[in-house]
């Protein structure tokens, strides 16, 4: 069991987040868990927002470069019932 | 949050349970293949589009408006999306094929002992921050 972590870039090479995980697979599988309270790293809007309270018609006008470089640094809520609760910055919810 | 990949893929599969330990879905993350990082961990593309499936294999799209606004605004290129679609409505179409060839991980919804984690160190992720 190892630290590992995903992190997604943006087209343009921008961060948009950082997930860590303990990788408990092997070879060519990866298998990772990422427990309730690590934290997690996501961009966010210039006054710290979840960017996707940002509307979509704006949200990705002009490209990623005109996003902030922003990024809030977050924790793993309880997930429960198929949802991440509400307010959590992650991707998959 | 319990994750599969396989680095080659343009899927990644999250698994959610309850809190009870019961898997309440798979969640089919869309993305480019994976590559490694230099260290320890993986870098990737979100390609907004996602696939639930529920414990019964039912499906349901999520962020296909996602997608839409992203390949409008030219935040997504249409090459790298014909790429994925093919296989995402593949899954869509038979999501028992699908998980038949899935590693069954059900019974893992997170032991106690898994501490949670911090931040990978700053060298890994701070470069990108631009």
């Amino acid at each position: 069991m190892t630290e590992s972590h995903v992190t997604y870039l943006y087209p343009s090479g921008h961060l948009q987040a950082v997930v860590p995980f303990w990788s408990v697979g092997a070879a060519d599988l990866v298998a990772g868990w990422t427990p309730h309270g690590t934290e997690i790293m996501y961009w966010a809007t210039a006054d710290g927002q979840d960017p996707r309270s940002v509307p979509l018609d704006r949200r990705f006008k002009g490209g990623p470069d005109q996003r902030s470089a922003n990024v809030a640094g977050h924790h793993v809520p309880s997930v429960s019932a198929g949802r991440v609760v509400p307010g959590a910055p992650l991707l998959h919810s | 949050m319990f994750r599969l990949f396989q680095p080659d893929e343009w899927y990644q599969v999250l698994h959610f349970f309850t809190p009870e330990g019961e898997l309440s879905q798979w969640y089919v993350d869309f993305e480019t293949p994976k590559a490694p990082d230099g260290y320890g961990g993986w870098t990737t593309c979100d390609l907004e589009i996602d696939l639930i499936i529920s414990p019964e294999g039912m499906t349901r799209w999520k962020d296909e408006d996602e997608l839409d606004a992203a390949l409008r605004s030219g935040n997504l290129d249409q090459d790298v999306v014909d790429q994925v679609l093919p296989i995402a409505r593949t899954i869509h179409s038979d999501p028992h094929a699908f998980l038949s060839r899935l590693p069954d991980w059900r019974d893992f919804p997170g032991p106690h002992e898994f501490e949670p984690l911090p931040l990978p160190p700053a060298a890994a992720w701070l470069p990108l921050m631009r």
